[in-house]
């Protein structure tokens, strides 16, 4: 095993075209990545430089009853390896000699991402929200079966707590990121609507 | 089902093309780059969707698996053949149409 080194780094759901961009730059230099830690933290290992090139993806498995391991499989007879998984994206990399992974600039491939990077936001969001929702009704239970002042006063102040954090995350940071996603199909669909 | 109105995406002409004869899933990515001369390359993402979709509507099937190989064939269905036929024709007009107003 070469040199490995880790470098922490942070995308949002919206910039999926950084990190890739980020990765192949990382490669180009000889830093081929190999895994992601928990907490984010990118580990490379020393090979030639160029060897390889990165791509994320994002198989939409819901929509198509898609079975992933026939994916993966299908995907290594295509020349690609799966490096690693996090959250639901795939980290995908080929050789650099094998051709890129596909022509640049598809509008369509870039609005079919753009969609799925969307919905995957949008299906964060409301699993967000039933936690929080679930956390409150604990809570607010817990608040009207135990009658002791100084317990209740701590309750009531832990249901404040993860309503206002609730608020703050969605607004500060949901909002814009769903926005500029949707924002981003908008301006594809209307250059698709006079090329392809 | 009437699709004659609905023109084909050129990665799906291509592949419908591609079928013609039996291919497996990195055959069709090589043939259909073959076919436009280097000019389209399908991403695997973008043709394992394009596959399972084609299947759905009846115009590609797959092939009897052999027991000794894990690669899945697809090949071409009388209804895409069908399909493929019309978007040709859709296409020579509008080249046609191209040609006589253009003079090219």
């Amino acid at each position: 095993m070469g040199t490995t080194k880790k470098v922490w780094n942070f995308f949002t759901i919206a910039q999926w075209e950084e990190e890739e961009q980020w990765l192949n730059d990382m490669a180009r230099n000889g830093w081929h990545l190999v895994r992601i830690n928990c907490l984010l933290r990118y580990v490379f290992e020393k090979g030639t430089p160029g060897e390889y090139i990165y791509k994320l993806d994002l198989p939409d498995n819901l929509e198509h009853g898609m079975d992933e391991q026939a994916y993966c499989s299908f995907l290594a007879e295509c020349g690609i390896d799966v490096v690693c998984k996090q959250k639901q994206w795939l980290y995908l990399r080929k050789k650099a000699t094998d051709g890129p992974f596909a022509e640049k600039d598809d509008l369509f491939a870039k609005l079919q991402m753009t969609n799925k990077a969307y919905s995957y936001a949008i299906r964060t969001l409301s699993m967000l929200l039933r936690c929080f929702a679930v956390m409150i009704a604990i809570f607010g239970i817990a608040l009207c079966v135990i009658s002791h002042p100084y317990i209740n006063d701590l309750f009531e102040g832990v249901i404040m707590g993860i309503g206002i954090g609730a608020i703050i995350a969605i607004t500060l940071i949901w909002v814009p990121l769903i926005n500029s996603l949707r924002k981003k199909m908008n301006s594809l669909i209307a250059e698709i609507g006079i090329k392809r | 089902m009437n699709n004659s109105n609905n023109a084909l995406t050129e990665a799906v002409y291509y592949i419908l093309l591609a079928l013609l004869s039996p291919l497996h899933g990195y055959g069709i990515m090589q043939r259909t780059a073959e076919l436009s001369g280097g000019r389209l390359l399908i991403s695997a993402g973008t043709l394992y969707g394009a596959l399972s979709n084609l299947m759905d509507k009846g115009w590609i099937e797959q092939l009897e698996v052999v027991a000794d190989s894990r690669r899945k064939e697809y090949q071409i269905t009388a209804a895409g053949r069908e399909v493929l036929e019309q978007e040709f024709a859709r296409l020579e007009e509008l080249v046609n149409n191209g040609k006589r107003i253009l003079k090219m």
